[in-house]
């Protein structure tokens, strides 16, 4: 619960600081969970929803966090309203509504009974009712109990689900925890499509691993830290190297795996994608 | 935030072996950064379970009796014990969810 409301004039501070291009834990990637959430607090956020907002907002590698994201929720969210419907309301979302929705993709029927279970919970949670902690956790024995005989994607499907069966007032992080299962299952969707495995996982980290030594070698010792310069050229040394060693790579799963990441990190950004204009839209609902 | 506390392999015997109630133990060295990930999780479920079970950590760099005895060559590695008994290990990252996983099947008797 939050300290505060969201009032007009912290809607107004806060969106001015985004805009011009200050600092915020929800555009700060080393901001951890607890930052985050008691900074939340403080300016009468929920701590579930900035910590769902953060996730979302996060960089992928080569990717900058976004700001636009951020902006547009602080603008979207009402003021001086209760907003701890939000994060319960955006599981649902993910349940029914994403595209493929979370419903979709579970086939054994007991399962998505059970996953239904926890959903019906956030949905009367919407409306203000609140639930004792313990009560959410049969529930998550019942999930835990029917995916341990489950298929592997019903499995990764259902921990989506699984991962928000969790009091939101004692366990914020539980709502960002469902875009991280989310995402696992996607990659894991990608990863079975592909015929992957551990075996081949660890086969790619170790050629990863060799292709990145050699470079290094090629690249010279490291220098001294408060030379800027040295640090930058051997910086540029060391990914020409890399360039190099990977191009020289004959192994027929570099060029595989690089293409799998590649479609991976396009299908984490959709989803991303997807997910934030769903927060946005339900804020302005 | 909770702190988790520490156990060392001087008190593991008082803290662990001889608690009433069941003890998870997070095996953890300061340089591991999946343990660093972990430690929200197991703050929440030690909020999540007060008073019906307790999460201590342990320091494997400078414990190496109780590191070697539980044979940990990976971390981290969460380790359930019950009445002075190891009765499940959990080693690698893990969901918050996972972890209640098992030690709802502790508390429910059925490990």
């Amino acid at each position: 619960m939050s300290k505060r409301a969201y009032t007009p004039a912290t809607k107004a501070d806060l969106l001015a600081i985004i805009e011009a291009g200050g600092s915020s834990p929800l555009v700060d990637a080393q901001a951890d969970a607890a930052r985050v959430a008691s900074w939340a607090r403080d300016v009468g956020l929920p701590a579930p929803l900035a910590l769902l907002a953060a996730a979302l907002a996060a960089a992928l590698p080569d990717l900058p966090i976004d700001r636009s994201f951020v902006r547009n929720l602080l603008f979207a969210l009402p003021t001086d309203r209760p907003l701890d419907a939000l994060a319960h309301r955006w599981v649902g979302w993910v349940w029914r509504d994403a595209n493929p929705s979370i419903h979709s993709q579970i086939s054994a029927a007991p399962l998505a009974a059970i996953a239904a279970d926890i959903v019906r919970v956030h949905d009367r949670a919407t409306t203000g009712a609140t639930f004792e902690p313990k009560s959410w956790r049969p529930l998550r024995t019942a999930l835990d109990q029917a995916s341990a005989v489950a298929l592997e994607e019903d499995a990764d499907a259902v921990a989506v689900i699984g991962a928000s069966a969790w009091d939101f007032r004692t366990i914020p992080g539980a709502a960002a925890d469902v875009l991280k299962a989310w995402e696992h299952a996607t990659y894991m969707a990608i990863r079975r499509a592909d015929g992957g495995s551990d075996e081949q996982d660890d086969r790619y980290r170790d050629l990863r691993r060799r292709i990145r030594n050699a470079a290094a070698e090629r690249a010279g010792p490291v220098p001294d830290g408060a030379d800027a310069d040295a640090v930058a050229r051997h910086a540029r040394r060391f990914q020409e190297a890399l360039s190099q060693a990977n191009a020289a790579s004959t192994d027929p799963l570099l060029e595989r795996m690089t293409d799998r990441t590649h479609r991976i990190i396009a299908a984490t950004v959709a989803l991303r994608d997807q997910g934030k204009t769903a927060l946005v839209s339900l804020a302005a609902d | 935030m909770s702190e988790i506390p520490n156990v060392t392999d001087a008190s593991f015997e008082a803290v662990v072996l001889s608690a009433p109630k069941p003890v998870l133990v997070d095996f953890y060295a300061d340089w591991c950064g999946p343990c660093r990930a972990l430690a929200p999780a197991l703050e929440d479920i030690a909020r999540e379970y007060d008073g019906e079970l307790a999460v201590v950590k342990l320091n494997v760099d400078n414990n190496i009796a109780m590191r070697d005895r539980f044979g940990i060559v990976s971390i981290p590695a969460l380790l359930l014990f019950d009445k002075g008994e190891l009765r499940q290990r959990i080693v690698g990252p893990q969901s918050r969810t996972a972890i209640a996983g098992a030690v709802d099947r502790l508390l429910g008797g059925e490990v």
